[in-house]
């Protein structure tokens, strides 16, 4: 049970001073309790996230391979930045990096609109059919990454796929023709619309209802009043949703900025193995010099790592900011 | 009461395994294990499940109170497998690996090196031994050939009766014949899948190409010469241009086309012995299956070489009982043990004197394989050819680019340039 903030802020009556300790002055114990109650949670966190950061760094700082993963083996050796230098010269992580941030500023955005809009349609319909639409977002949203990949894969197989066979059957004036054997796989652009396509579907639900949680919170005044000075939906959602729902659509987004970089599941299944270097995410290739090369290359894979956990860092220390600054940490 | 005696005995063994183990001596396990694991590439079959019951009963003669277990580690999983029991998991104490891998573990410290224990054993005398000087490795012998394995040209046999045409044995005929099932089946007539450095290698040695030779000490792409380039564009060209194999091919496998030939939707395509098993398992309608022959895989003019694909069997580098583990390789390797496992898995002996017997000659697939097995060459021999196929993946990515309409001579300059890196490089 977690405290409501009524509670907390109630004033809680002085403690009795603990039996068989002896009297202690009261502010001590008041300072240094905080930090006991929130010890062994930094403890667990140094322990399980700190910790193989720093383990990441220091791999990505040492020539590292499969050989030095043996008994009584050389330990990897310090290759100064040798890692970084090679990365940031190569037009190739370049062109994955901006790869990355595209395609992930796709995925938000197209999943923020999509579930904002679902959210506010749940609003508005009548509640058995806002749980039917409900259940059945549920279910993408349920669906394992795994599973939902290979479907969409299915979907849009040459000569097989339910999409290429229902563009083929469209009026060739209208998509163009030569879409029974249409390889989306093999080029960056359609394969990442597919992805996106994936992405978005299951993750859209969490922001949808999410959303709607935040809209019942709104007094309905508010909207009357807008109503009354003429305001259309547009407007009445940049001026009154929108604000209100602020800190909520902060915290959304960064969540969905910080899962959609880290996207892996989907592209392997999509991409099909490693052959197609223009087709990768970052986190993909991390996978492919850490444990699919040959042999292994723990280093560099760590280096790109380190670069993706920065990025994630820079998003999320930009939220705190801001939540801070609004002071809605509260 | 007996978990105390185990605990107790495990103990001693550990004991006696630590007292004497450390510094990779050959002393270490001369105790009899109580239980040795062997890791197989592929999936779990009821016939070579049967295998190693069979070989656990004969290893028994000589040490009774072992058991030996197998895991099954699928092709795929292999690398990962392997690392990870390197990095101090559940490791074997006898691994099977892909001959063109045994370089590159052994570069990695994977493999034990056996040559003392190999010059001891007189079987390896009677192997083929081209395959096993492919299990070595900076003059040490690593791998020990378990069987060999060649790819052939699978084809509907009732099909191309039915339009009165022998199976292809050129590139020209199989263009021909494949238009012809086109035409007449509305199926395509042959696969040619991008990812599938086996068959394409077959293409390019025909035409007189190479992939990659080597000149003094240094590894030249050879993607670039006359000969490699048009093979290599005859088999992009069989999809771009001729439209006789299907755009759902581009970017896979041998294993979609398999899918297809056991669901009659493929005329021909090429693939090994083992593909058979698989075959069954994924056709809807066995009788396709009676329908499906071999032939050796059409080149240039006549026939092509394929790659001498196949197992070796290598002593991990961790076991802790290395006596005991060579005897149960030795069991697994000699005349009996090898044929067994090659008739359970679809493939051939390493024994060239065998594939003479009957019983490869008289059923007309594995008589298509025997006759290929003459006519077969290996890919470059260094660790760094898994670095250059299956991880940078050059030649099926130059094929992807190619058959995607890239220009062949700048995909072709580009992808030499980078296999000559990758195989030049430094084995760390």
């Amino acid at each position: 049970m977690a405290p409501t903030a009524e509670a907390v802020r109630e004033q809680s009556p002085p403690e009795p001073p603990p039996p068989g300790g002896g009297p202690k002055p009261r502010r001590r114990r008041s300072l240094s309790t905080p930090y006991l109650l929130i010890g062994p949670a930094l403890a667990i966190l140094v322990l399980v996230l700190v910790w193989p950061i720093v383990q990441m760094v220091w791999n990505s700082l040492h020539d590292y391979t499969v050989r030095n993963l043996l008994p009584n083996a050389p330990a990897p050796e310090w290759n100064g930045f040798a890692h970084y230098r090679r990365l940031l010269t190569d037009p190739e992580f370049w062109a994955i990096l901006r790869n990355t941030v595209v395609v992930c500023v796709l995925m938000v955005g197209g999943t923020m609109a999509l579930g904002t809009l679902i959210g506010i349609l749940l609003h508005k319909l009548p509640r058995w059919f806002s749980v039917t639409v409900s259940v059945g977002m549920m279910l993408a949203w349920a669906t394992p990454a795994i599973s939902a990949s290979l479907v969409f894969r299915w979907l849009f197989l040459p000569e097989r796929g339910l999409v290429n066979v229902a563009l083929d059957g469209l009026p060739d004036w209208l998509v163009g023709s030569g879409w029974l054997n249409y390889n989306w796989f093999l080029e960056p652009v359609p394969l990442f619309s597919v992805l996106i396509a994936v992405i978005v579907w299951q993750s859209f639900p969490f922001i949808a209802v999410s959303v709607l949680a935040g809209l019942k919170s709104i007094p309905h005044e508010l909207y009357e009043a807008v109503r009354v000075d003429g305001a259309g939906g547009w407007r009445s959602f940049w001026n009154v949703t929108f604000p209100m729902l602020r800190p909520l659509f902060a915290l959304l987004l960064v969540l969905q900025i910080i899962w959609d970089l880290r996207v892996f599941t989907q592209l392997y299944i999509l991409a099909n193995s490693f052959q197609n270097k223009s087709v990768y995410l970052l986190s993909y290739y991390i996978y492919q010099q850490g444990f699919s090369a040959s042999p292994a290359n723990y280093g560099m894979g760590s280096a790109i790592a380190v670069v993706m956990t920065v990025m994630i860092l820079v998003v999320t220390a930009y939220y705190l900011r801001i939540m801070i600054r609004q002071g809605e940490t509260r | 009461m007996r978990s105390l005696k185990t605990a107790a005995f495990s103990t001693a063994v550990l004991l006696a395994a630590t007292a004497c183990g450390g510094g990779g001596s050959e002393s270490g396990g001369s105790e009899a294990p109580d239980s040795l694991s062997v890791w197989v590439m592929g999936t779990a079959q009821d016939s070579l499940q049967k295998y190693f019951d069979d070989i656990e009963k004969r290893y028994q003669e000589d040490y009774p109170d072992t058991s030996v277990e197998v895991e099954f580690v699928p092709w795929a999983d292999a690398q990962q497998s392997i690392t990870n029991a390197l990095a101090g998991g559940d490791a074997p104490d006898v691994l099977e690996v892909g001959n063109d891998q045994v370089a590159n573990w052994a570069s990695q410290g994977a493999v034990m090196d056996i040559s003392s224990r190999t010059e001891g054993w007189d079987a390896v005398a009677d192997m083929d031994q081209a395959a096993v000087e492919y299990g070595t490795y900076d003059g040490a012998q690593y791998g020990i050939p378990w069987f060999s394995g060649v790819r052939t040209l699978y084809y509907r046999s009732d099909w191309l009766d039915d339009l009165g045409m022998d199976a292809p044995r050129n590139w020209d005929e199989l263009t021909e014949v494949a238009t012809a099932i086109e035409d007449e089946r509305d199926v395509p007539g042959f696969a040619a899948p991008t990812d599938f450095t086996n068959g394409i290698a077959s293409f390019i040695w025909s035409n007189g190409g190479e992939i990659a030779v080597q000149e003094g000490g240094e590894w030249q792409g050879r993607l670039t010469s006359a000969e490699t380039r048009e093979a290599i564009e005859f088999y992009a060209g069989l999809t771009s241009e001729e439209n006789i194999s299907p755009q759902a091919y581009v970017g896979e496998n041998e294993l979609v086309p398999l899918a297809d030939m056991a669901n009659g939707e493929v005329g021909m395509y090429i693939d090994g012995g083992w593909a058979l098993t698989s075959m069954e398992e994924q056709a809807e309608d066995p009788a396709v299956l009676e329908e499906i022959q071999a032939a050796p895989i059409p080149g240039a003019d006549g026939t092509a070489p394929a790659f001498a694909g196949g197992s070796a069997l290598t002593l991990f580098s961790t076991t802790e009982h290395p006596d005991a583990a060579w005897d149960l390789l030795t069991t697994m390797g000699d005349k009996t043990g090898g044929k067994d496992y090659a008739d359970a898995g679809g493939f051939f002996p390493a024994y060239p004197e065998m594939l003479d017997n009957e019983e490869y000659q008289s059923d007309p697939l594995k008589a298509a394989a025997a006759e290929q097995m003459k006519n077969t060459k290996f890919f470059p021999a260094t660790p760094n050819w898994n670095a250059a196929d299956q991880d940078g993946k050059i030649l099926p990515g130059a094929m992807l680019d190619i058959v995607k309409g890239e220009d062949p001579e700048t995909v072709l300059e580009e992808a030499n340039k980078e296999l000559t890196e990758t195989l030049n490089e430094p084995v760390a």
